[in-house]
């Protein structure tokens, strides 16, 4: 049961992640804020018994965000509609 | 022009749409226990695989030996993923680009990068090195190597710069790293060719330890090696190619 628990509340993470990126003006925060999505998504893998897969998805998490960041810098920050 | 890409574009998503529906009836439905896999392949990987292997990691043992060819095309894909984006973004105009804005004693807010740094970029090393040898006994593998070895370098080019670092990783030497990973992965098949075996039979490698099995783990550590070399090359390719790009202002102009 408490398990299932932190499932429930990491994937309403998820969702609420999800819902600042989409309604966020400021890319570099977009980014940062996808490292957290990441996060949560590896400790969803450890529950679920995939550490081999939870260690993927935190390297990569790290790689993307700093690519996104590295991406910000050569273009504008703010996403102007 | 653009209407020409559109509509051959929805022509390809129509057509794949329509293979997709006729091939998914041939799929096992989901949690179906009269399917292949869980019947007899899972059985078999989880009973037989570490010790037909010789890895205590069953996923490496999987990935690696008995999924071997798979993770091959894998890495290939890898590759070829990270050639793309270098022939998209090859438009460049070599630009300075720091991350961080430093002052002259070399401190962003308050760290000094060149006292962080070199205690930071060996540990991470040493830990590529560790996950890349412990493949099959622990966690990881080539692929959570390579990105780390990649990771460290990106730390060490967001303090000095990427000018200062001794080893140029412009995007033709990554190019070539990644060529050379995926050429140590399949020419770990083919040697066992050479001495009666199949492609990436292992038993047939020309080395001699004391027990046949340890074959196994030299097989998968050869291979290791070159699935760290291609994902390290194809992330620091696309590092190299978004950092000489031009900006998108600049093709507006």
């Amino acid at each position: 049961m408490q398990i299932l628990l932190i499932e429930a509340v990491l994937l309403l993470l998820l969702i609420a992640i999800t819902i600042a990126i989409i309604f966020d003006q400021d890319l570099f925060a977009c980014s940062v804020i996808y490292c957290a999505f990441s996060f949560c998504t590896m400790l969803l893998y450890i529950i679920m018994g995939a550490p081999d897969v939870a260690f993927t998805e935190a390297v990569i998490g790290v790689v993307s965000t700093i690519y996104f960041i590295i991406s910000i810098k050569t273009t504008d920050r703010w996403c102007r509609l | 022009m653009r209407k020409k890409i559109m509509i051959i574009g929805l022509v390809g998503i129509i057509s794949m749409c329509v293979m997709a529906w006729y091939a998914i009836d041939l799929l096992p439905a989901i949690g179906d226990s009269q399917s292949a896999p869980n019947t007899h392949i899972s059985a078999v990987f989880i009973e037989e695989g570490p010790e037909a292997t010789n890895a205590p990691n069953m996923v490496t043992g999987v990935l690696a030996d008995y999924r071997g060819f798979d993770t091959l095309w894998e890495t290939t894909v890898m590759f070829l993923a990270g050639m793309a984006v270098s022939l998209i973004l090859s438009n460049k105009m070599r630009r300075h680009w720091h991350p961080g804005d430093f002052n002259e004693l070399g401190e962003f807010a308050g760290i000094v990068g060149k006292v962080v740094m070199p205690i930071v970029v060996p540990l991470v090393l040493l830990y590529a090195i560790y996950v890349l040898m412990h493949g099959e006994v622990s966690l990881g593998g080539g692929f959570q190597a390579g990105a780390l070895i990649a990771i460290a370098f990106i730390l060490y080019a967001t303090v000095a710069g990427m000018e200062f670092s001794r080893i140029k990783f412009t995007q033709h030497f990554t190019a070539c790293m990644g060529a050379v990973g995926v050429f140590i992965y399949a020419m770990t098949g083919v040697i066992p060719m050479f001495f009666g075996g199949k492609f990436l039979q292992y038993e047939k490698l020309p080395f001699h330890p004391e027990h046949v099995a340890e074959l196994h783990s030299i097989g998968i550590l050869m291979i290791e090696i070159g699935v760290t070399v291609t994902v390290a090359a194809t992330i620091l390719i696309i590092l190299a190619a978004v950092l000489e790009r031009k900006g998108l202002n600049d093709s507006i102009k």
